[in-house]
């Protein structure tokens, strides 16, 4: 996010804590691709990303509308083992979904 | 007489409710995909069902890992979804002859799963672009598998609109397991 606040840099107090829980950094090595194609609904993969990933209404639209208008969109990211889930999960729903590298 | 489709019962159930030539029609196509599900053939519907996880042609043994993997739970979620359809009552227990069918809760991801990979079978054999939706002129050999295709499009958006409604706007993040 880029806000006008200061943002608040946490130092995690512990090892376990800094690997724990999510990985938010933003330079995380892989990422989950949706592509476009002509079968899933608009509102479907809006139903989808929601379900799957978590995110609000306005968040999975905004990805899906990119996906339908660019093709493609970055939908997650994480390590591979994580990535590689997302894309599985994808996948029973249906959606057209690859993993890679970030570069 | 009722008119077919998912709706919200008074207690928050999902309802699907189909006259007995409809709920056969679905049925069948259900056991139909199922059963492509089962053994994926080696053409677009099979690469249609089961993508690459990989799109680099280079990655071929990440893509075998992948699959070594995931394979196997992937084709059980969506036996087990399209199972949700073939099992449901098929006998007429509505007014006037109508089949209704009541959603656990736990089926509805099911249930929109199944429905959309009927979507992606039919619409894949069909060829359907975003140009050409599936909505063939009477006369062309696509027409009827067109039309099936629109009723399954159809149902499907009833249910994903219903389903939308119980997510929310915020996201609730705790998906249901397919399985």
């Amino acid at each position: 996010m880029n806000g006008t606040e200061t943002e608040e840099i946490v130092v995690p107090d512990t090892v376990e804590e800094l690997l724990g829980g999510e990985d938010v950094r933003p330079d995380v090595p892989w990422i989950v691709i949706v592509w476009n194609d002509p079968i899933n609904t608009f509102d479907y993969v809006t139903f989808v990303f929601q379900k799957v990933f978590g995110y609000g209404r306005a968040q999975a639209r905004k990805l899906m509308l990119q996906v339908h208008y660019e093709g493609k969109a970055v939908v997650a990211s994480g390590s591979r083992e994580k990535c590689e889930a997302d894309v599985a999960h994808l996948h029973a729903y249906g959606l057209w979904a690859t993993l890679q590298r970030d570069d | 007489m009722a008119a077919s489709g998912f709706r919200r019962r008074r207690d928050g159930r999902v309802v699907l409710v189909l006259q007995p030539d409809e709920i056969a029609v679905l049925q069948r196509i259900a056991a139909d995909v199922a059963s492509l599900v089962e053994s994926p053939p080696d053409d677009d519907v099979g690469a249609r069902l089961y993508p690459r996880a990989y799109l680099d042609p280079t990655a071929d043994e990440a893509e075998h890992d992948f699959r070594e993997l995931v394979h196997d739970d992937l084709m059980r979620k969506r036996l087990a979804a399209l199972a949700a359809i073939t099992d449901a009552p098929s006998a007429g227990s509505g007014r006037h002859g109508a089949v209704e069918i009541v959603l656990e809760p736990e089926a509805e991801a099911q249930w929109v799963a199944a429905l959309n990979d009927a979507r992606l079978v039919v619409g894949t054999i069909l060829g359907v672009t975003e140009e050409e939706p599936g909505d063939y002129k009477r006369g062309d050999p696509r027409f009827e598998h067109g039309v099936l295709y629109q009723w399954l499009s159809l149902l499907q958006a009833e249910l994903v609109d219903l389903l939308l409604g119980d997510i929310g706007e915020a996201g609730a993040g705790d998906d249901i397991d397919l399985a």
